[in-house]
């Protein structure tokens, strides 16, 4: 397995604050294969706002640590090697909202945190559905990540709180039933995600 | 221990015809997989206080109230989603005046946070 070496980013222009990044025209760009064996990658940072433009080195997410200011600081990974399509498809979603400034709803929310995208990508990975449509990616109050599916008669709406807690609400609209209920494993998930394309 | 936002009080001076303003974000307006119809998320009347900050239009326009949005510091806003406080009441939420030094027409929706957004999702 090939290892993947520890890079960093130097900006060229003055250190960006954290409500520059947040200001900043951001972009992901798909990577279509990755470059690693073990994995990594499907998005490249680049990032820009008048003229000054810093670039993520292709497999490697420097957000975070650049959005708290630390310019030089090595880069958090995510791996991504056997993500399902429609996982791979909203990751750069799910990383879009680490940039989120504070109080980016005006009520006091604070932005997610890398550590939790990469926490719902890892339950998810491990729930091993292949077959998923794309979910739609809400921040949620408090710093957490919504996941919501909604394919007519089946709705689906998982949040992974910043806290570490894993809610759902799920609502069959034929038989007109709703239920929420708190995820406690693996099985939860794997079931519900069943539910949802059963 | 009781849970923030459970056991607070209704203002009963506060009229069920009277709208709730909560400003919402592009963030929060979802496209169903289903039908690629726009609708807003859960989790724009969705907080885990449950406690949620709303302000009264009977004192605020919806226009200021996006003016205050961005002040502090929100924002860039989608607009203005509106309930009534008897629509609150009827999924059994309390609507309680909560004036802040920036905002007289600061109030709360206090009650299970899932009562709500079931409802408002």
């Amino acid at each position: 397995m090939m290892m993947v070496p520890n890079m960093s980013i130097t900006a060229s222009q003055p250190k960006p604050s954290p409500r520059g990044l947040a200001d900043a025209d951001v972009q992901f760009r798909h990577m279509e294969e990755p470059i690693t064996d073990d994995a990594i990658l499907s998005a490249k940072f680049l990032a820009t706002k008048g003229n000054q433009a810093f670039q993520g080195s292709p497999g490697h997410l420097p957000w975070q640590r650049w959005a708290e200011g630390d310019s030089t600081s090595t880069m958090d990974v995510i791996p991504t090697t056997d993500l399902p399509t429609w996982l791979r498809a909203c990751l750069p979603r799910l990383l879009r909202l680490c940039g989120l400034k504070p109080n980016w709803d005006s009520y006091g929310s604070p932005p997610p945190s890398l550590a939790l995208v990469k926490g719902v990508i890892s339950w998810l990975r491990l729930a091993e559905k292949e077959t998923l449509p794309e979910p739609e990616v809400v921040p949620a109050s408090a710093g957490g990540i919504q996941l919501e599916w909604y394919l007519g008669k089946r709705e689906l709406e998982i949040e992974f709180t910043a806290t570490g807690q894993i809610e759902y609400l799920r609502s069959d609209n034929e038989r007109r039933e709703e239920k929420e209920d708190v995820i406690k494993n693996l099985d939860d998930l794997r079931s519900l995600l069943g539910w949802l394309i059963g | 221990m009781a849970e923030v936002g459970i056991d607070r009080r209704d203002d009963p001076t506060i009229p069920d015809a009277e709208d709730l303003y909560r400003r919402v974000v592009d963030e929060r307006i979802v496209t169903e997989q289903a039908t690629g119809c726009k609708r807003l998320s859960s989790q724009a009347f969705s907080d885990r206080r449950n406690e949620i900050s709303v302000d009264l239009s009977s004192m605020i326009s919806p226009e200021e109230s996006l003016r205050l949005g961005l002040r502090c510091g929100g924002g860039p806003f989608r607009g203005i989603v509106a309930i009534t406080a008897g629509q609150a009441r009827d999924l059994d939420q309390a609507v309680l005046r909560d004036p802040i030094p920036d905002n007289p027409a600061h109030s709360l929706i206090c009650g299970k946070k899932w009562l709500l957004a079931v409802s408002c999702g």
